[in-house]
């Protein structure tokens, strides 16, 4: 480099002060290694970050989606010498007949299966059936069965609806189901495949030796429990968690397998509604007052000061405060006890939807008000003149230009609010909402529980394949949360373009 | 012209006022409006309500749990439980105890069977004869071995703050076990987050395009919305089973602080990261030329300039930072494990305040009782942390607004 | 122009220079010399490109994305936009001073210090002779001396826009490019300023950006006339003694500007 073997002769101002030439351009090449290396570690954190996210759902996915081995409780060859699912519409009415209940208790069981299966009675429907035949009424197949236009066979006919035996109910659901439903029936009920283990994705693809020598172990011990040395698992396979009937049935903590989250997602859908009915007007009519009412005065400087505060409390302090005040003070109201409406069977207690959307409610005002606050005052001033202007007065105003005008920037707000209050936990733990509960709530005295802390409860429960319910559960969670958002993310880009 | 006709014909009227009209301009209350406006103040109030009413319930019933006496099993000269010799039905007023056994029962004092509260009126050998069914509770009959407590004192506000035991069953209630193990997880959740945090904001306010940033932006968006619930199977079945791979399964549990710590810390990332990022941009653009013009590199520029100068909001994020980790609840309930033990060590199993709360309310609570008091007291710990966590944090980023406008 | 050995007898020259800001031509085709130890101003109407120019002589533009140059700018034999160049060293041999002054929020002496200190000077005593040398020159000195642990943000406007020139100072560069280094300054300090730019050129070449004429006429030596032409792109209009270009202007249209009938 020819100037810096000349600037020696031509620049006489260097002084003595700084590092002379040769040592700069030394400093310079080691000042822009390090500066190129710390590019790349501000990189790397940023690359992390992205990185744990992508993992966090590699580690749900690779739970809901498992090899697992699974065990007959009824081996099906001793059910037919013919493979299952080559049996006529006969001969599987038959393996109902000779081989339901060979584990299930029997009548009882096989009943509820006709009543829910074949002819969908609702559980009141049953309830009132029950009740008749309490009061010595007879109940017959016929009516029961021509009212939900389904077959049976002529000798039933006049039989009791809830005291034919095994053989009776075989035959209705031979009647009524296809060959197709009729197999899938005994595979559910008589065969009763068990999942004994499962083995996530990245276990089945990378440690494959380890997968094989679990399988032996659990068939040797499977085999030591029952004391049935011919016990074989049947070839593993894999199997996806995520099946419709995680929205359709209700939990189920004795079979992983067949456990669904419907209460929980009707539980969480009523909470979110109601705080949503309770929390938006609030918030909105909060955010109006300080933006287009109060006039920056000390009480509402008090008042935005709190919010903010508000804002940094965390979940499980609202929902302690739930627990004091809305279940406990106010029991009353929130278990519906003054309005006669306690719902019957749960013992009347304040830890109901009610309570839980209040508590939620307070715990999702801030976020309300301080977004509102921002789209009222993007809202520019001169639509509020010209309004004045034409007479209008303050609230007409507000309704007619601000709302309006404010209504994309306060529907984000919401949006991001409820996708907080669905994710939200800690607060219904405290509040205390169950978790075994499979009634599904009515209204907002119901006892209920919602779906990430059903997530919770199996996640903590001791037999492992819960927790790829829980990773299924999760999956159903973050879909809802990530439409949610998206949702949010689209009305703000439509916003930001009209503000321009 | 059939236009104008029309537009002649509707001003007719307006031009036809008489000059003498009256015209009221009088102040007129609306009603309407009065009432609206009614109801908008009391939506602002509602979260005066909401604070107020936090600290009024987390007090009164803190307060309770000051006034309430502990409880704790009785024990022998061996220091083993002393229980029932036999049986005793529901209104005899003598119990047995086995013999031999040498204990101390303050004549007067209250003890308890099962939910029974008894006053003990006399004692002799292994005979301690009693006042059955005090304070309204149920006096029903005990079988033989039913393990006997006796009352305490209550807990003073000294032993809540400083003692380090947290035993309701011996009647020790020292919050220290349990804030100890609050601030080992944050603590190492702020040792992934602040770098972390900080690294990534550098990145995305000084090295990162328009476009790259608005890309990366929206993702760090989606893991600040992840529900604490799914950050917490993420630590227990994920982030646990690859520590225990990389140190052992003997040197660390299934439930461990260590790993709940990260993941939390994973969590509060994007909080920290854009909250920075805020205040590297809004450090002017001429503080950056002007290093730039002094021949500074990029590195410089931004670590020598540009954080300093935005370092008060960087403060902020991370007092912020640890203000939400102390809170957080369900990483926390679901990775850390349920042992209330005073310990600084992250590879052990420990209970923090917020996985205590939820311990505690997960099981059947029934009112009243000194666990159910303890939840206020420890909740109202809990508030005041996070609250001059917060104020503080707030405070630390109105100097950096300050210092530019 | 250039002598065998590969200097040359111009502290910069710009030989068909072209800038760009993305696909927009900001400056177009400029060919000029800087004399070394000489005060050259840059006038112009509003948005002709004097800036562009100003911080292409030490790579500032780089720093906007998109930007870039066609061209050459010769410094002692190299071409500052050719491969290799690194901005880095060049910015510290062309030092600049913007138009609001810009201290670091740190205390006086760690402004002044900073250049030296990322320049690898690390003892403190030679720090402190660097501090005062400069502050000295920049005529700050007597103002400071007794509290230079204060902020830099705590001086007046003309004290803040000496420090950020002691600053460049520090770091020894050869030219100091200053653009409009006056206008958020009152009379009084701008007064100042402009003396100790006569002060500086015994050792440094300066090019300043101004609008105010008078200013250009009271220190400069050469002035540039600039002028927005085809394109929105701007061009090099005269350049000439500053006598000259104020008393007999070749081109009318600085004749116009200077006289104030145009812009
Ligand atoms: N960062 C930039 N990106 C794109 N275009 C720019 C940028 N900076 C300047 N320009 C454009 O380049 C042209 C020249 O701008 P420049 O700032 O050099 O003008 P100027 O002569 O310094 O004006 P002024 O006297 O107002 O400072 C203008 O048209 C301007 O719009
Ligand atoms: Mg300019």
């Amino acid at each position: 480099m020819s100037a810096t073997e000349n600037s020696t002769n031509t620049v006489s101002q260097y002084s003595q002060y700084l590092p002379d030439d040769k040592q700069l351009q030394k400093n310079i090449a080691r000042r822009n290694r390090q500066a190129i290396i710390w590019k790349y570690v501000f990189l790397f954190s940023i690359v992390l970050a992205m990185f744990s996210l992508f993992m966090l759902f590699f580690s749900i996915i690779r739970q809901a989606f498992t090899y697992v081995t699974i065990y007959d409780q009824v081996n099906p060859a001793t059910l037919s010498d013919k493979p299952l699912e080559n049996l006529s519409q006969q001969e599987l009415g038959d393996v109902i007949e000779n081989h339901y209940g060979a584990i299930r208790t029997g009548r009882n069981d096989i009943r509820t299966l006709v009543f829910n299966n074949v002819l969908g009675l609702s559980l009141s429907d049953q309830e009132k059936i029950a009740d008749r035949e309490r009061a010595k009424e007879t109940v017959t197949v016929r009516e029961v069965f021509e009212d939900k236009d389904k077959k049976y066979p002529a000798e039933l006919a006049d039989q009791s609806v809830i005291r034919l035996d095994v053989v009776g109910y075989a035959a209705l659901i031979e009647q009524n189901f296809d060959q197709e439903q009729l197999y899938d029936f005994v595979i559910k009920n008589v065969v009763q495949p068990l999942i004994v283990n499962s083995w996530t994705l990245d276990e089945y693809f990378f440690s494959r030796d380890k997968v094989n020598q679990d399988i032996a172990d659990t068939e040797a011990r499977l085999r030591e429990d029952k004391k049935d040395p011919t016990i074989e698992l049947t070839e593993p396979k894999f199997h996806s968690w995520v099946q419709w009937h995680l929205i359709t049935k209700t939990i189920d903590l004795s079979r992983p397998e067949d456990a669904g989250l419907r209460t929980a997602i009707i539980g969480s859908l009523w909470m979110i509604t109601l705080t949503i009915l309770i929390a938006l007007p609030l918030g909105v009519g909060a955010a109006i007052y300080l933006e287009e009412y109060s006039s920056g005065g000390w009480l509402a400087r008090i008042i935005q000061t709190n919010i903010d505060n508000l804002a940094g409390v965390p979940s499980i302090i609202y929902g302690i405060l739930g627990l004091a005040l809305f279940v406990r003070a106010l029991e009353k109201i929130t278990s519906g006890d003054i309005f006669g409406l306690g719902v019957g069977g749960n013992t009347a207690t304040g830890r109901t939807i009610l309570s839980a959307s209040l508590t939620m409610g307070l715990l999702i005002l801030p976020v309300i008000i301080i977004n509102a606050q921002e789209a009222i005052r993007a809202v520019p001033d001169s639509l509020r003149q010209a309004s004045y202007g034409l007479g209008a007065t303050k609230w007409q105003t507000v309704w007619n230009h601000v709302l309006p005008n404010a209504m994309p920037g306060i529907l984000t707000g919401t949006i991001l609010a409820i996708s907080r209050a669905f994710g939200e936990t800690a607060v219904l733990v405290v509040v205390g909402s169950i978790t075994r509960i499979t009634v599904d709530p009515s209204g907002p005295f119901s006892r209920f529980t919602v779906l990430p802390l059903q997530i919770f409860a199996l996640i903590t429960q001791p037999q492992a394949q819960f927790r790829n319910v829980a990773a299924a559960g999760i999956l159903l969670l973050l879909t809802i949360l990530l439409s949610l958002n998206a949702v949010a993310v689209i009305l703000r880009s439509r916003f930001s373009k009209r503000a321009v | 012209m059939a236009n104008q006709q029309v537009v002649a014909a509707d001003q007719a009227p307006v031009a036809a006022r008489p000059a003498d009209e009256q015209i009221n301009l009088k102040k007129r209350i609306r009603p309407f409006e009065v009432l609206i406006q009614g109801f908008l103040f009391f939506s602002g109030a509602v979260s005066i309500i909401t604070s107020i009413a936090i600290v009024v319930v987390l007090g009164k019933e803190a307060l309770l749990f000051f006034s309430t006496p502990t409880w704790h099993e009785l024990r022998d000269q061996n220091n083993s439980l002393v229980s029932l010799a036999t049986d005793i039905e529901t209104d005899a007023t003598t119990l047995k105890i086995p013999a031999g056994t040498e204990v101390k029962i303050p004549l007067n004092g209250k003890i308890r069977l099962d939910n029974e509260m008894m006053r003990v009126t006399a004692f002799e050998g292994d005979t301690i004869t009693v006042e059955r069914g005090l304070e309204d509770s149920p006096q029903v009959a005990h079988k033989a071995g039913a393990i006997i407590e006796e009352e305490g004192d209550k807990v003073s506000v000294v032993e809540f703050l400083t003692g380090t035991k947290w035993q309701p069953h011996v009647g020790e209630f020292g919050v220290l076990a349990l804030v100890s193990a609050t601030l080992t997880i944050s603590l190492i959740a702020m040792a992934v987050a602040l770098p972390l945090g900080v690294g990534a904001a550098v990145y995305l306010s000084e090295y990162a395009s328009e476009s790259v940033r608005n890309k990366l932006k929206p993702i760090l968006e989606v893991l600040a919305g992840v529900p604490t619930v799914v950050y917490g199977y993420f630590a227990l079945t994920f982030v646990t089973p690859i520590l225990q791979g990389l140190l052992g399964k003997e040197t660390l549990g299934i439930y461990n602080m260590l790993s709940a710590g990260l993941v939390m810390g994973i969590m509060i990332l994007p909080t920290v990261a854009s909250m920075s990022e805020d205040a590297l941009r809004a450090v002017p653009r001429a503080l950056r030329e002007a290093a730039f013009g002094l021949g500074s590199t990029k590195l410089e520029t931004s670590t020598r300039i540009v954080l300093p100068a935005g370092i008060s909001g960087i403060v902020a994020a991370f007092i912020l930072g640890i203000s939400r980790a102390v809170g957080e609840t369900m990483i926390v309930a679901i990775a850390a494990g349920a042992r209330p033990y005073f310990t600084f060590n992250p590879f052990e199993a420990a209970e923090t305040m917020t996985g205590h709360i939820v311990r505690i309310s997960t099981g059947d609570l029934s009112y009243g009782t000194i666990d159910y008091d303890s939840l206020f007291a420890i909740g109202l710990t809990l508030f005041l942390m996070t609250l001059v966590l917060n104020i503080v944090s707030r405070q630390v980023a109105t100097w950096l607004r300050e210092e530019y406008d | 122009m250039t002598n065998p050995n590969g200097t040359s007898k111009y502290a910069l020259e710009a030989r068909n220079l072209h800038i760009f800001y993305s696909s927009f031509r900001a400056v177009r085709n400029v060919t000029m010399q800087i004399e070394p130890n000489k005060i050259t101003a840059l006038i112009g109407p509003s948005g002709c490109g004097k800036s562009t120019l100003l911080r292409s002589f030490n790579r500032m533009n780089d720093l906007v994305l998109g930007s870039h140059a066609e061209g050459e700018i010769l410094y002692r034999g190299q071409n500052l936009y050719g491969n290799n160049v690194d901005p880095v060293e060049v910015r510290r041999r062309i030092g600049m001073v913007f138009q609001k002054p810009n201290p670091f929020p740190k205390s006086i002496f760690d402004n002044i210090a900073y250049g030296p200190r990322i320049l690898g000077q690390r003892n403190k005593k030679i720090l402190g002779e660097i501090v005062e040398r400069s502050l000295r020159q920049a005529a700050l000195w007597d103002d400071v001396k007794d509290n230079l642990k204060k902020s830099g943000l705590a001086l007046s406007g003309g004290q803040q826009q000496r420090l950020c020139i002691a600053r460049t100072l520090a770091v020894e560069p050869e030219i100091i490019l200053m653009d409009e280094p006056c206008s958020a300054l009152d009379p009084i300090a701008t007064l100042r300023i402009e003396e100790l730019m006569r002060e500086l050129k015994e050792n440094y070449t300066i090019i300043i950006v101004t609008h105010n004429m008078q200013q250009a006429a009271r220190v400069s030596d050469y002035t540039a006339f600039m002028l927005m032409g085809n394109e929105r792109a701007g061009e090099l209009i005269e350049y000439d003694q500053t006598e000259r270009i104020f008393t007999k202007p070749n081109d009318s249209r600085t004749e116009d500007y200077i006289t104030g009938r145009f812009g």
